[in-house]
């Protein structure tokens, strides 16, 4: 098959890869200024519990470089910038532009400066060298990214040797009650939310899809172990629903 | 049991901070030690808590590894005073002190607050918590529960006050109405002046 041909998952859709790319952009644009009030209601702010146990596995110290990948509307950023401080550096990076400006327009407007740098780039192919940070960070961005091991590929090449990847993203129910209760709510809730909020229906049911096609807990284990990191391991949160996996680049 | 704890703290630091906005002073005293960190240990829960202080506030972390400026270690009416009463002798009060005890004294001036019973205070945020084994099993659960109601009372006002535009803030409420208010005074006033008016216009000679 030929590159033009290659397709790919967009939620259930089976899309040109090239598709995904603006679809996944279109999405994001579209739900940027309403991405921070739409998690807390569909989270119930539980979102904010999962970052801030992500924040406090990380091991950020004072003078630390990190990289929030997909960093969006800037969560994460604005702790480690207080973590790491005047001596260390936090990049914010974010494929899409809408969330980049969202996230920058709140960072500034909560006093955090001075220690952060913002950057458009894609996962897939990061724009630093060799090398560069101690903790790199992806939180429900890379399901999103149409090739994961080369965005895992890619954030192992830019961390040191012994820097931390940690992904946090959402995963699979091991309880069947919870399974039929979170599907309930992810295709008829969710959307409908999205709708009345953001009044965009087909965005959330997107994200609800994604969720679906997303590798599960062991797949993306292994696919952290396959692109070379080491110590790999998850931890699962509110019994599966969310994953925060980690590794160490040898 | 992880997320429960992040819960508490969450809540913890938020009432934390919104205390801060209601204490300019108290605010402004702390921002001077921006950058500094404090772990308490509680006894017996042995229960650690990372205090960063920052620019803009507070921010609470059950980071374990963490190494603070200063760290006490000991029951929390004991750590309280430590921390909140200028004139307490710093050891021999049954607290382990680790780090840097001048910052330690700064800390103590600076959480220095006229009016604020910060035991009282946190007494209200944590429950019975060190003193109870039975509010200490529901203690992480009435936080949860406490951070949800927080939590969404306050996404709830944002969202109707920013978003849907449909309740006004309070100042701008005020603003209505204290205008509706001069209003109705200048149409009481209106009304004399008028049926005053009529009077004397009926009273005049044909």
């Amino acid at each position: 098959m030929s590159d033009d041909n290659k397709t790919t998952h967009f939620g259930y859709t089976e899309v040109p890869v090239e598709e995904k790319v603006k679809r996944v952009a279109d999405v994001f644009h579209s739900v940027a200024a309403k991405y921070d009030v739409m998690n807390d209601l569909m989270s119930g702010g539980v979102h904010r519990l999962w970052k801030r146990v992500t924040i406090e596995s990380s091991g950020a110290r004072a003078g630390h470089s990190i990289l929030d990948i997909a960093g969006g509307t800037g969560d994460l950023t604005k702790k480690f910038s207080r973590i790491v401080g005047p001596s260390g550096k936090v990049v914010l990076a974010d494929i899409n532009a809408s969330m980049l400006n969202v996230g920058r327009d709140k960072l500034i407007n909560s006093g955090v400066s001075g220690n952060v740098e913002y950057c458009q780039a894609n996962a897939e192919c990061l724009p630093f060298a060799d090398n560069t940070f101690d903790i790199i960070t992806i939180a429900f961005g890379l399901r999103n990214v149409t090739d994961k091991d080369a965005a895992i590929r890619s954030m192992l090449r830019v961390l040191k040797p012994g820097g931390k990847l940690m992904i946090l993203e959402f995963s699979k129910t091991d309880n069947p009650l919870l399974t039929k209760a979170y599907d309930f709510y992810s295709f008829n809730i969710l959307p409908k939310m999205g709708q009345v909020i953001a009044n965009d229906a087909e965005s959330y049911r997107y994200l609800a899809e994604s969720i679906r096609m997303h590798p599960d807990q062991e797949t993306l284990k292994g696919m952290m172990d396959d692109a070379g990191f080491v110590n790999t391991r998850y931890r699962n949160m509110t019994g599966g629903v969310v994953a925060l996996h980690t590794g160490i680049k040898p | 049991m992880e997320l429960i704890n992040a819960a508490r703290i969450e809540s913890l630091e938020a009432a934390l901070n919104l205390l801060l906005q209601t204490r300019p002073m108290l605010r402004e005293r702390l921002q001077k030690l921006s950058g500094k960190t404090l772990r308490l240990v509680l006894l017996p829960q042995n229960w650690s808590l990372l205090i960063r202080l920052h620019s803009e506030g507070i921010e609470l972390s059950q980071d374990r590894e963490f190494e603070a400026d200063v760290s006490l270690k000991g029951e929390l009416g004991v750590l309280i005073k430590l921390i909140t009463e200028p004139r307490s002798v710093l050891f021999g009060q049954g607290a382990e002190i680790g780090g840097d005890a001048a910052l330690l004294q700064r800390l103590q001036k600076a959480l220095r607050e006229p009016g604020l019973d910060w035991e009282l205070w946190l007494s209200e945020q944590l429950g019975d918590l060190p003193t109870s084994a039975l509010t200490q099993a529901f203690a992480p659960v009435s936080a949860a529960v406490r951070e949800s109601k927080s939590s969404l009372q306050r996404i709830l006002k944002s969202y109707l006050q920013e978003e849907l535009e449909a309740l006004p803030p309070r100042a701008e409420y005020e603003l209505w109405a204290n205008s509706v208010s001069k209003v109705r005074t200048r149409t009481e006033q209106l009304e004399l002046r008028i049926s005053k008016l009529l009077e004397s216009k009926l009273s005049e000679p044909r």
